[in-house]
């Protein structure tokens, strides 16, 4: 019971952090995105959906900085999601259902942030599908 | 003219004249003193037994809320007190031993302050500074870590951050549960 309390709790907690991505000014936002960095893949492959809320609210948010360039690029910046790439190629954290559903974010992440570096990105997954994600565990 | 349980527990205030001008500086005189250790209603709310705290419900609050309204009769920013006291109250409810009455409070909370946003009636800040003072999130966080009242807690973190009372330190204490 204390095990599914546990988790239920951490469940609810992420859901309050991508809740508040969207309030948050830009230096709290910074420090959300070096946090949600630190979670352990198994983590962020069980919570991937929450994840990926965290992401597009801060993209949400960035409306609010519209006028501020700057600002703007620095989140961006910030945003790495080489992460959830890492995720999908660990052979031993993830399960196969985790992977795909994190490959999933991955690929939505990548559209809707327009990043620049998408192409690469695409061109990864495609090969890393070729060959089979379910190759691994 | 201060009359009732106020002219009671604030004697010192029943000869103050008040413009508008000062309307500020006395209602957080009236707000400090309401929140002095000794100060009758506030106090007694806070040493409310558990078994009491089980039996009160929402009605009750509004009650207590609105008889102690009635009784402060023209007095300025009586308002500010009801709701001061009614948070007294919810805090009681949410450091209660009864999930259905934290849950309680915090639903409550949350519809003072949309109900104050929309009326303007006290600013949001107040009710920010209270959430700040009290240390609600700290308690929801490291004391009661229940699932349904942290899921609750987003709407209390927008009031802090709508409201710049949000620390970094909150978001910490958030991502350490």
């Amino acid at each position: 019971l204390n095990e599914h309390k546990h988790e239920a709790v951490t469940e609810a907690t992420l859901n309050v952090i991508a809740a508040i991505a969207r309030v948050l000014n830009s230096d709290m936002i910074g420090t959300m995105i070096i946090q949600i960095h630190k979670l352990p893949l198994n983590m962020l492959g069980e919570y991937i959906k929450i994840v990926k809320l965290f992401y597009i609210n801060i993209l949400h948010n960035f409306t609010r900085f519209q006028n501020e360039t700057k600002t703007k690029q620095e989140l961006s910046n910030k945003i790495n999601l080489n992460i959830l790439w890492e995720a999908i190629q660990d052979e031993s954290e993830l399960s196969n259902k985790n992977k795909l559903a994190t490959l999933d974010v991955l690929i939505d992440l990548m559209i809707i942030f327009d990043l620049a570096n998408t192409s690469e990105f695409l061109i990864k997954a495609i090969d890393n599908l070729k060959i089979g994600v379910s190759a691994v565990k | 003219m201060v009359t009732g349980i106020l002219s009671e527990i604030a004697p010192t205030f029943t000869k103050v004249e008040i413009n508008h001008e000062d309307a500020v500086e006395f209602i957080q005189a009236v707000n400090s003193f309401l929140y002095e250790e000794n100060s009758g209603i506030c106090q007694k709310i806070r040493q409310l037994p558990p078994t009491q705290v089980k039996d009160l419900n929402e009605e009750e609050i509004v009650s207590v809320v609105k008889a102690y309204y009635e009784q402060s009769g023209d007095l300025m920013g009586k308002e500010l007190y009801c709701a001061k006291i009614q948070l007294e109250l919810l805090l009681v409810f949410l450091q209660s031993p009864y999930i259905d009455k934290k849950l309680t409070a915090l639903n409550e909370i949350k519809k003072m302050f949309d109900k104050r946003t929309k009326n303007k009636e006290v600013p949001g800040k107040t009710l920010a500074k209270w959430l700040s003072e009290c240390n609600v999130i700290e308690y929801i966080y490291k004391e009661a870590k229940h699932p349904e009242l942290i899921s609750r807690s987003a709407d209390l973190i927008n009031i802090l951050a709508a409201n710049d009372k949000l620390e970094v330190e909150t978001l910490e204490l958030i991502w350490d549960t």
